[in-house]
């Protein structure tokens, strides 16, 4: 066994050379030359280290390690897949399409006054798998082809919210998390009491759960997406909605999102809190069609779950944490005349919505633009 | 809009869980082994420091008090709340009324500063295989669930 072992512990850091000369072999974009490629390499000497100690130390020739060794083997295993599948995968396509939305995410952090060096935007992804962030990989998935479009775009500001929690360590939502909590724990101790504690008390122990372990991430994600794009954000969800899940299932949630009809709700909450009172008006309007003859699909214990003074409660914590930590919100950019990227993706919802036989040149000549403005060639 | 993000924070939460453990109880077996003198002299790096025993222990108490406040109350904030899915977490770990007994044993140890011995660590090698187990679940997940 502890050949055998050692055979895959040989396989693996051989694997890691192979990958690590392929990388130092590359030319690369000065994008990520410095930060992303070096963090990327510094990664694989983590775990390569970690291969060669236990070779050097001799664990690896003791029986009673083997199990220990194969458990590491596994940790290691999957952690080189990991850096292979979201690093090394963003470094080989990294293309025309990965420097322009360098560009672009460069400028919607400048724009929002966002400290933090910008993440590696790669198109590794696709429509099924869609727009995806992890904070660790230092990266955000889009899918191939991408920019060509503009009306999908709003949602990586949320995918940027994701970003923006982990950097915050969730304290723009901090006291929300609490008041919720405390919320739920009350919820169940009055199900208990007044004998309705078999229809609703499971529901709730799971909504307890699932607020803190996702729910108010999203729920903070999508107030990113809305603070900073305003009623961009809230016409992309409206599409995401319609075409992924349909009108039947926006009371439905996961374990890893709420309910699409509560996130409608708070998105239009904090359209009202940056004083978008037209664009809110027409958002709410487009959406109360939307929810027309959606009452028969509403699950008798939905109104436990999302109650809307929890919603406000989050969208007034956010927007003070967000003002306070002087991140500029939409409304900010357009007092100011600045010609943002948030401005960028509200006309081009306006114009699709009310000129959509133009929308096809309009789109085109605006990406165009923004290249110019990038010093990058047309499309 | 990513399940993948949620799923990435669980693989990593347990992940960490299984190391932190998988490394303390190598670091007692190691110091365990390297007092043979047959073994030392062949292995001489086989050694560790009192620090790294230290720590290991101190880790160990950390981890082994998470799983014996999850026995008394199953909370939600807990890490290990991660795990009620996993089939064999629920029948080898929290029913399993005498593995439940020889952890609290353990903990007894480690709170007075005793050495565990061979079963302790075997024991707590168990509860390692059904984190990993758990980890390669929430891995295979990651590569098939993003959107």
């Amino acid at each position: 066994m502890n050949n055998f072992i050692k055979a895959l512990y040989a396989d693996l850091l051989h694997r890691i050379d192979v990958v690590v000369s392929d990388i130092k072999s590359m030319e690369h974009h000065q994008d990520i030359k410095d930060r992303f490629i070096a963090d990327t390499l510094n990664q694989f000497a983590l775990i390569r280290n970690e291969l060669q100690s236990a070779l050097d130390t001799g664990v690896l020739e003791i029986d009673i390690f083997s199990g220990n060794n194969l458990f590491r083997f596994n940790r290691v295993h999957r952690e080189f897949k990991a850096i292979h599948s979201y690093r090394y995968l963003a470094i080989k396509n990294y293309k025309e399409p990965e420097i322009f939305f360098y560009q672009v995410i460069s400028q919607i952090y400048s724009e929002h006054r966002i400290s933090a060096l910008p993440p590696i935007v790669s198109t590794i992804s696709n429509h099924d798998y869609y727009y995806w962030a992890v904070p660790y990989f230092e990266i955000i998935a889009l899918p191939s082809g991408e920019e060509h479009s503009l009306l999908n775009l709003p949602d990586m500001y949320h995918e940027i919210g994701h970003l923006l929690h982990s950097m915050f360590g969730g304290k723009s939502c901090e006291v929300s998390a609490s008041v919720i909590d405390k919320h739920f724990a009350k919820e169940i101790v009055r199900v208990i009491d007044d004998g309705t504690a078999i229809h609703f008390q499971e529901t709730l122990e799971l909504a307890k759960y699932l607020w803190q372990a996702s729910w108010l991430e999203e729920f903070s994600c999508d107030l990113v997406g809305t603070y900073m794009t305003g009623a961009s954000y809230a016409w992309t969800n409206l599409k995401l909605l319609s075409t992924g899940h349909g009108s039947t299932k926006i009371f439905e949630y996961s374990q890893s999102h709420p309910a699409d009809e509560a996130r409608m709700r708070i998105i239009i909450l904090m359209l009202e809190k940056l004083g978008l009172t037209n664009d809110k008006t027409r958002v709410e309007t487009a959406w109360k069609v939307f929810l027309k003859d959606t009452e028969v699909f509403k699950p008798t214990d939905y109104a436990l779950l999302y109650p809307q003074k929890l919603l406000q409660h989050i969208v007034d914590e956010f927007f003070a944490f967000y003002q306070n930590a002087d991140l500029a919100s939409h409304p900010e950019l357009l007092h100011k005349g600045v010609n943002s990227i948030s401005c960028l993706l509200n006309n081009a919802w306006d114009t699709a919505q009310t000129n959509p036989g133009n929308y096809f040149n309009y789109e085109i000549d605006s990406i165009n633009q923004l290249r110019a403005a990038f010093g990058l060639a047309k499309i | 809009m990513s399940d993948f993000s949620l799923l990435y924070k669980k693989y990593n939460s347990v992940s960490n869980l299984t190391n932190d453990l998988n490394n303390s109880v190598i670091t007692l077996k190691r110091r365990r082994v390297s007092t043979i003198k047959a073994n030392n002299e062949k292995h001489p790096k086989l050694a560790v420091t009192e620090d790294e025993v230290a720590k290991a222990n101190s880790l160990l108490l950390a981890i082994l008090s998470l799983l014996d406040s999850f026995y008394k109350e199953q909370d939600t904030k807990n890490e290990l709340y991660e795990l009620m899915d996993n089939a064999m977490f629920q029948n080898q770990i929290l029913k399993n009324v005498i593995f439940k007994s020889d952890i609290t044993n353990t903990l007894v140890k480690l709170k007075s500063n005793k050495d565990l011995t061979e079963k302790d660590l075997i024991n707590i090698d168990k509860f390692i295989s059904i984190l990993d187990n758990e980890a390669a679940v929430l891995f295979r997940k990651l590569r098939t669930s993003r959107g």
